[in-house]
């Protein structure tokens, strides 16, 4: 394999700081002029699907997915002014399904040379040191993954 | 991040696996002026039932071991054209690679998938899973892929 070839690289992105922090990361350290970077996104229908909704009102559910498919517009718009930004070529990819099965089958597809992903998510919970996704893709994973721990994580030791 | 020098963490042993995470790292992550800390944690020797002479004997092959694999370093470092150094420790192998990256400031820690283990039950060996988990720093686990 040449040095200066093009390299497909998947960075795991879900808005939260951790996927940030990994994307910066792998951009300060790692990255190289060809890589082509896929930022994939991959939505949890979140508010809606886990609001517990006793009275639940037609319109107030419509609304809520409206809203969650505004933001996840919003989140991938974001995505691609942050590649712009850094100069790097490559693109956002979203697509729905069990977050940790979706990144490895898009690697996969992308013929990735490796995978970035942060410790953890949006989750607020922090009982484990991996988050359930990051623990998914080390393990089921075919290609290197970049675990990118953010120091912040830390702060309840 | 600066653009000075790294220092790289390496965890090797003498499974290919490690082999493999270096030349990974060559390919694919190294930069001008990166250090290599090559960590290498030798399997545990247990010495309770032992007597002094077998003791003797065992210290005597881990010794000659643990030159083999720094010789065989030293020769992919020289070849590469990277500086580097050794450092090994005693006791639990995730945890002194843990250790150790963080007494030398490594910015990353590389690890294979696993190593000399027999037990091939799990995907992901038990010092690179403890490495990942523990780490204050990003970890590379470098997979030996299936094409």
């Amino acid at each position: 394999m040449a040095e200066s070839s093009e390299r497909a690289v998947v960075i795991a992105m879900d808005g939260s700081e951790h996927s940030t922090f990994a994307f910066d990361w792998y951009f300060d350290n790692v990255h190289k002029e060809n890589d082509r970077v896929i930022l994939l996104h991959v939505p949890e229908y979140r508010t809606v699907v886990q609001s517990p909704m006793v009275m639940a009102d037609v319109s107030v559910i419509t609304d809520l997915m409206q809203e969650e498919e505004k933001r996840i517009k919003d989140y991938l718009e974001l995505l691609g002014n942050s590649l712009k930004a850094k100069g790097v070529g490559g693109k956002v990819k979203s697509c729905g399904g069990n977050p940790g099965e979706v990144i490895i089958r898009v690697a996969k597809e992308e013929n990735a040379a490796f995978i970035v992903t942060g410790t953890r998510g949006m989750g607020t919970i922090r009982r484990t040191l991996l988050g359930s996704i990051s623990d998914y893709i080390i393990h089921h994973s075919h290609i290197p993954v970049l675990v990118c721990r953010h120091k912040d994580s830390h702060k309840s030791h | 991040m600066s653009e000075g020098k790294r220092v790289v963490a390496i965890a090797i042993d003498e499974s290919e696996y490690a082999e493999y995470a270096l030349q990974w790292f060559l390919q694919h992550v190294r930069r001008q002026d990166d250090y290599l800390l090559l960590i290498h944690v030798p399997e545990a020797y247990d010495f309770s039932m032992a007597s002094p002479a077998v003791v003797d004997q065992l210290l005597k092959d881990l010794e000659k071991r643990v030159n083999k694999l720094e010789g065989k370093y030293r020769d992919l470092l020289k070849d590469a054209g990277i500086n580097g150094k050794f450092r090994t420790g005693g006791g639990k192998p995730g945890e002194i690679i843990c250790q150790i990256a963080a007494e030398e400031n490594a910015a990353l820690i590389i690890t294979g998938t696993r190593g000399l283990g027999k037990i091939r039950r799990t995907f992901l060996g038990s010092v690179s899973d403890f490495v990942v988990h523990h780490s204050k720093v990003p970890v590379l686990v470098c997979r030996k892929g299936s094409p």
